[in-house]
């Protein structure tokens, strides 16, 4: 497999503030990569880098062999792309914004217009201004401009962002199809792990401007799905941990103290546990269930070593 | 190349979508034709007036009265001779006989006057002129005969004088301009009285008018002033360019009332005012000194109105054209393709310049329609003179040479509106702050230049801008009117037009400089 966008060692200063620190990854052709990270971690700063909307403070970016620095038009001709929401020329129709576009692209055809529009369902409404467009609407244009050109690189930046959940489905079946069959390389931001889990097949992960590591979604799925940490509330805490450090159950303790005790466990061994505990003489006030941090999931999977890149 | 052209073609749809240019042009094109309506109006009201036909036959009734007064008169002494006559009075038959033939000398100008349509209430024409001539050539001969001796001398001399006195009939009788000019330079020529100066202003009056009026015709028209006076705005033009040319040959200007020397500069101006006089009389564009050209007013005014419209729509377009596409987000559509930001700039400049040019054009059709419509299509062209020789533009390219050059400047202040969109990235900032650079720099400039006179003062800036009239110096009408020249007067500093084009280039470049590097390395 040949990697179309390289990123090494890319960092990004805003004033003294760093916010993308020695960034280095790399997508490959034919496959969905998801860029996983809180809201504010240097998602879309990065994005943006690769994009040509901000300078790079160190690092490079190649894409598909050009050096986006040194050989600008070459590099940025193999990107078709959404950054943050697609914005267009809202007085415009949405057929006259993707034909400036395709202008300035060259070698794009009225009939590729036609069929970038039509494979993102917006036949009906391609004369209406894009003014009077909906989110998802705009979403669906963007997305038909990002392919005008056949890339092989599509970078996406939260694309599922106003789109209901039959529009979800029918992009992620979209994309799916562009990397099999044209074998594109694409790119796709998110915050949302659930997202990244169902459309990826590598998703990296970034926090606070640091790129914590990339896994393949088998292995996220399998370590992730199905266990949640689950907090049992009881004023006896130091009673049913004893309870529980001689059980079965004690590997998956994850924090206890007087008022609570944490797990982490398949939703199944709720009611065991609870048995167990109320067997035992103690008094459950209540449980509930408590969602992992997207980061507590990743050092789980990579077992709180963030050096792996 | 072809990415620029891409991007040129973008650029030129977004804007053809914005309402403003449209509703400025709608509102221009309206107003044009209100001003040269209202102009034209007052040139019907002001023509009912000025160009009230002049009775021209009065003084044919006029002087039959008089002949019928006169032969009354003569009768009567006649009667009285005869009675003298017969009393053997001869001095007083003399005496009688000499005021009869002189009363016949009247009478016959009068005749003459009459026979040969020639009017002397009116303004001094050549027909005017000879009649003058004739009468007193008339009472020369009525002199020598009234004689007691006529001497051989006195003979000779009555052959030359109805020689002359025949000459002039026959030019009066054929209208003869071209024998009238012959005899008045032979007159010129041989005229003891006149200093060499004034022989020469008489004989280039003698050799212009052969040229500008072969047929004598022009020399003829005659026209009422708004105080009843009669007046040619063809002579008018012929005695202005006799004063300057006098002024040139004798080296004087009038200092108040005191003649002092020419300066050489003073010289140059005064030859090029002669030159254009001179074209002017010769290809016939005389203005006429009691009309005012309502019509070129109406055209200047609307000229100066849409360079006013050009330049708020300018900057209007300039200062939001890349402050509302970072507003607006929709410059990552831009961004994201594959071009340099260099060329994004580029490309947005030459777009506003291009639609700058449109509008520009279109602004000039209207005015030119416009005033065509009212006032007709004949304007006289444009005419200058260097070094005395003088020269003319066809009116309608003269007019758009000037509002083209006017064009530059209202480009500087594009250029620096879209700097200030670009830099500050806010519409309103980059719009404003251009406008009141545009209208403040120059109150600014003159409050100083009123105290400060020094050769710094040129350099100060946002004025010095305008170029149009440093180059077409000849034309008063705009001068005053422009509204380029107007906010961007250089106050009592002389500056010339290579000055103003050299700061405009300077300007423009470093201003834009600016801008594109701001936009090409800044963070978007």
């Amino acid at each position: 497999m040949e990697a179309v966008l390289k990123v090494k060692n890319l960092s990004k200063y805003f004033g003294e503030r760093l916010v993308v620190e020695d960034i280095s990854f790399e997508v490959n052709q034919g496959e969905v990569f998801g860029f996983l990270g809180p809201n504010g971690a240097g998602k879309t700063t990065t994005i943006k880098m690769i994009m040509g909307f901000l300078s790079m403070d160190s690092g490079e970016v190649i894409i598909n062999g050009y050096n986006l620095k040194k050989d600008y038009e070459k590099a940025m001709s193999q990107i078709g792309g959404i950054v943050e929401n697609p914005e267009m020329y809202k007085t415009l129709s949405g057929i006259t914004n993707l034909e400036m576009y395709a202008r300035v692209q060259g070698n794009v055809g009225k009939e590729r217009i036609e069929q970038a529009v039509k494979l993102v369902g917006m036949q009906n409404r391609i004369d209406d201004i894009v003014g009077k467009y909906s989110l998802g609407m705009k979403q669906r244009i963007g997305l038909a401009q990002a392919l005008l050109h056949k890339p092989p690189l599509l970078i996406l930046d939260e694309p599922t962002n106003g789109l209901d959940p039959a529009g979800i489905k029918e992009l992620r079946d979209i994309l799916k199809k562009l990397a099999r069959e044209e074998n594109v390389a694409i790119m796709v931001s998110s915050h949302l792990l659930a997202e990244m889990e169902l459309m990826c097949d590598r998703v990296g992960i970034i926090n606070n401007g640091k790129f914590l590591g990339i896994k393949s979604v088998e292995e996220l799925t399998s370590n992730v799905s199905g266990r949640s940490k689950y907090r049992f509330s009881t004023k006896q805490g130091t009673e049913a941990s004893k309870l529980l450090v001689v059980s079965e159950y004690a590997g998956f303790i994850v924090a206890m103290n007087q008022e609570y005790i944490e797990l982490e466990i398949e939703e199944g061994q709720v009611p065991e546990i609870t048995a167990m505990l109320v067997g035992g003489g103690i008094s459950i006030y209540g449980v509930s269930k408590i969602d992992v941090s997207l980061e507590d999931a990743f050092l789980k999977i990579t077992g709180g070593d963030t050096s792996i890149a | 190349m072809r990415k620029i052209t891409a991007l040129f073609i973008n650029e030129i749809i977004k804007i053809t979508k914005k309402p403003t240019v449209f509703i400025m042009l709608i509102v221009l094109a309206v107003l044009t034709f209100v001003i040269n309506g209202v102009f034209l109006y007052q040139e019907i009201e002001e023509r009912a007036v000025v160009y009230a036909p002049a009775e021209e036959d009065y003084y044919k009734i006029h002087f039959e009265e008089r002949i019928k007064n006169i032969e009354e008169r003569i009768e009567n002494y006649k009667k009285a001779r005869d009675d003298y006559d017969q009393l053997d009075r001869e001095e007083r038959v003399a005496d009688y006989n000499n005021l009869i033939s002189l009363l016949e000398i009247i009478m016959d100008n009068y005749r003459m006057s009459i026979d040969n349509d020639i009017n002397i209430y009116n303004l001094k024409n050549y027909l005017v002129d000879i009649y003058e001539k004739i009468s007193t050539l008339s009472i020369d001969v009525n002199t020598i005969m009234s004689k007691s001796r006529i001497t051989d001398e006195d003979r000779q001399e009555l052959t030359r004088i109805r020689d002359l006195i025949d000459k002039y009939r026959v030019v009066i009788a054929n209208r003869d301009f071209m024998q009238y000019l012959e005899i008045s330079q032979f007159e010129a020529e041989n005229d003891e009285n006149l200093s060499d100066a004034q022989r020469q202003n008489a004989l280039d009056r003698i050799a212009l008018l052969r040229i500008a009026d072969p047929t004598g015709t022009k020399g003829l028209e005659v026209k009422v002033n708004t105080e009843g006076m009669y007046y040619s705005p063809f002579q008018a033009a012929v005695n202005e360019a006799d004063k300057d040319r006098l002024m040139l040959l004798e080296n004087y200007e009038l200092y108040g009332s005191d003649r002092i020397p020419l300066t050489p500069q003073k010289r140059t101006q005064l030859t090029d005012d002669l030159a254009i006089m001179e074209h002017r009389i010769i290809n016939g564009y005389t203005i006429d000194p009691y009309l005012a050209s309502y019509r070129e007013t109406a055209m200047v005014s609307t000229l100066v109105l849409g360079l006013f419209f050009t330049m708020m729509l300018l900057i209007i377009l300039a200062g939001g054209t890349i402050s509302q596409e970072i507003t607006s987000g929709s410059i990552k559509s831009l961004i994201i393709a594959p071009v340099k930001r260099s060329k994004i700039f580029a490309a947005k400049a030459i777009s506003l310049a291009a639609v700058a040019i449109a509008v520009f054009i279109v602004v000039y059709l209207v005015s030119v329609v416009a005033n065509g419509i009212f006032f007709g299509f004949d304007n006289y062209p444009y005419i200058y003179a260097n070094n005395g020789v003088a020269g003319h533009i066809p009116y309608y390219i003269f007019r758009f040479a000037y509002l083209f050059v006017d064009l530059s400047t209202i480009f500087a202040y594009a250029i620096l509106a879209y700097m200030l969109s670009v830099v500050t990235r806010n519409t309103a900032t980059a719009v404003g702050v251009s406008i009141a650079v545009a209208f403040g720099g120059n109150l600014a400039f003159n409050a100083m230049s009123s105290n400060w006179t020094g050769e710094w003062v040129k350099f100060m800036p946002f004025h010095n801008l305008s170029l149009s009239d440093k180059i077409f110096i000849f034309d008063k009408a705009a001068q005053s009117n422009d509204i380029i020249s107007m906010i961007n007067s250089t106050g009592n500093v002389n500056v010339s037009a290579l000055f103003s084009f050299c700061y405009l280039v300077v300007f423009m470049v470093c201003i834009g400089y600016i801008a594109m590097d701001s936009f090409c390395r800044r963070d978007i």
